[in-house]
């Protein structure tokens, strides 16, 4: 323990098992230790920063009441998890975060016991905890299965499948839907001290319809494009009918960082809960940091940062992103033709498409975590005679495939995929790599592949796709910058099939798709300086016809 | 083009930020069809590797992929049976 230690009490706790040694209500100390541990690890690694905020006293509470590792605590998407990660006996390695050779930005197995399943794609935990609790019964083990799951994953039609399949069940897993779309809670002491009582021995019902109270407190719904299936989900949560339809218990919403509504809730429903149940818990995502809650984004990604200003250390940049050739391009595009239309699946920065949605807010199509539905959508607008850019990543176009084979691939439909973050990607790791998309693209008959070797290219395929009516048409391109070179003004299309010659050689033909044309080119360089090599190089880019 | 560079060249080295099954297998593909393997051509093709690669910069991960300017350059270097540069010198 160091000398004069910021967090003296987290000091302390090496396990959650030691969490679990504490009195309760040593439990608020500990909350604030670890909200102050993670801003600062964060300040240091970047990464994630918002979302764990929202749920330091939710994992505080859940390593507190539930048995971890035997209780499978499973966190949604996983980017949360730096709190968790922080009480799980990765403190001391808690500033490697998403570096190379570190842990990991979001849970992983192979990292620890206290992951029992792996995120980063969202939606997924329902059927996870599900598969963990049949699993438990099956084999006569008494385990729980908690998911913790936001209210933008609850986008996803995965959660309601997940969620529909637990409730005909049976399953005794725990749905704890994290909430942090809503700033407002109910009033601490009239809640806290009725569950209170409560959790000294009422039955159960009473204290969901006693949570159920609380709907009076909470504000309208807000109206915003993209967030409908938020907001729908908001109306029916107030009175919980929906997931009672699924065959869940709703009990909510309460205060997600007012330890004494969580602690004698989760207290009661893992004594007490004999099915499904649900348990709606408001947070602000990141609480506690003001910079953070006064973001925009709320901070949710954010580079390294100085912890007392909140101001983050930006890298200087030398050439324009790929994201951003692509969003202008297609902003030039889409002043000439009034039907080009474009949807992202809850990613407008990261794709761009801000900048779209800006300008043509009518012509922009923000469908949520919701891949499957966001493509077959494009589909339906391609038929129906509009030209859709289909903007997604190319490790959350895995989402949608079955909807790019079946409904634009084989009708043929001229829907335009716009796959950004191609390739390796840094820091998220191997779950938001861009590997897969060219060899499950290519194969599919009647579907043009491209890859941009530069940000000129980029800007050209955008065209080339934007004229491309014939049929489904993808371009790929990485994160990151571009390498800087000139601009064509305007671009011109390509022609689809045929290559470009960059350099002349002998022997070696090389014969690059895409952007690592840069580094065959620093290759052939180093080759033909070493003066009396035969070997020659021949670079060529090319768009492969699938 | 690509028969043209097949044509003038005693080696081809596809190159490209994906896994195997993309770019180069559809090339591979091609010039099996075309018959061009069977009269001699040396053919290599330059995808991430079979293994899921952790975090790290991305130019880290590209050389744990062997995909860096290096592994380019030793791979034209393998190709045309040249163990090394001082090898050939010498």
């Amino acid at each position: 323990m160091a000398e004069n230690s910021t967090t003296p009490l987290l000091d302390t706790i090496d396990s959650p098992a030691a969490l679990r040694g504490l009195q309760p209500d040593q439990l608020r100390q500990l909350a604030d230790e670890l909200r102050e541990e993670t801003i600062s690890a964060v300040s240091v690694t970047g990464g994630h920063l918002g979302a764990g905020l929202g749920v330091v006293e939710l994992t505080a509470v859940l390593h507190y009441v539930f048995n971890t590792p035997d209780d499978k605590l499973i966190f949604d998407v996983g980017h949360q998890c730096y709190p968790h990660k922080i009480l799980t006996e990765r403190r001391d390695r808690i500033r490697t975060l998403r570096a190379g050779g570190g842990l990991s930005g979001f849970t992983k197995r192979a990292e620890s016991k206290y992951d029992p399943f792996g995120a980063a794609h969202s939606s997924t935990s329902i059927s996870a905890g599900l598969g963990f609790d049949v699993a438990a019964r099956m084999q006569g083990q008494n385990h729980r299965s908690i998911a913790v799951i936001g209210d933008g994953s609850m986008s996803a039609g995965m959660a309601y499948e997940a969620m529909n399949n637990a409730g005909s069940m049976k399953s005794r897993m725990v749905v704890i839907l994290n909430d942090n779309e809503m700033s407002i809670a109910p009033p601490v002491g009239a809640m806290s001290s009725y569950l209170s009582r409560l959790y000294a021995g009422q039955p159960f019902q009473e204290l969901k319809a006693a949570a159920k109270g609380a709907v009076s407190l909470l504000p309208p719904p807000f109206q915003e494009g993209a967030r409908r299936a938020r907001e729908v989900l908001k109306g029916m949560t107030v009175g919980g009918t929906m997931f009672e339809q699924l065959g869940f218990s709703y009990l909510g919403p309460i205060d997600g960082h007012d330890l004494d509504q969580l602690l004698p809730v989760l207290r009661t429903v893992k004594e007490r809960a004999t099915g499904p149940i649900l348990i709606h818990v408001i947070t602000k995502k990141g609480k506690g940091y003001a910079p953070a809650e006064k973001a925009d984004d709320r901070g949710h990604g954010v580079a390294k940062f100085d912890v007392v200003t909140g101001k983050q250390k930006k890298a200087a940049s030398n050439a324009p992103s790929y994201t951003r050739v692509f969003a202008e391009t297609l902003l030039d595009l889409a002043a000439k033709d009034d039907k080009v239309v474009a949807v992202t699946a809850a990613m407008p920065s990261g794709t761009g498409l801000d900048l779209f949605a800006e300008r043509y807010p009518s012509r922009c199509f923000d469908v949520g975590i919701a891949e499957q539905h966001g493509v077959t959508f494009c589909a339906g607008m391609a038929a129906g005679g509009m030209k859709p850019f289909c903007a997604i990543y190319s490790t959350f176009l895995q989402r949608g495939y079955d909807q790019v084979v079946h409904d634009v691939a084989i009708q043929r439909l001229p829907v335009r995929f716009a796959i950004d973050r191609a390739g390796l990607v840094g820091a998220d790791g191997a779950t938001h790599a861009g590997a897969f998309d060219t060899a499950f693209l290519a194969n599919l008959p009647g579907f043009v592949v491209m890859a941009a070797a530069d940000e000129a290219e980029l800007a050209r395929m955008v065209v080339t796709a934007a004229e491309h009516n014939e049929g489904p048409i993808a371009f790929r391109f990485p994160r990151g910058e571009g390498v800087g070179c000139e601009m064509p003004q305007p671009p011109e299309p390509l022609e689809i099939g045929k290559g470009r010659i960059v350099r002349e050689g002998k022997r070696v033909a090389i014969l690059s798709f895409g952007t690592r044309l840069s580094e065959a080119e620093a290759a052939a360089e180093a080759l033909g300086a070493r003066g009396d090599q035969p070997n020659g190089r021949r670079c060529a880019v090319c768009q492969a016809a699938g | 083009m690509i028969l043209d560079l097949v044509e003038n060249h005693e080696a081809l080295i596809t190159l490209e930020e994906g896994s195997v099954g993309g770019f180069g297998s559809h090339v591979a593909q091609f010039l099996a069809e075309s018959g061009v393997f069977d009269r001699g051509l040396k053919f290599r093709s330059m995808v991430l590797p079979d293994t899921f690669i952790d975090q790290a910069s991305p130019r880290d991960m590209y050389a744990a992929a062997a995909l860096n300017a290096e592994d380019i350059e030793a791979k034209v270097l393998d190709v045309l049976g040249v163990a090394s540069i001082g090898a050939a010198r010498a």
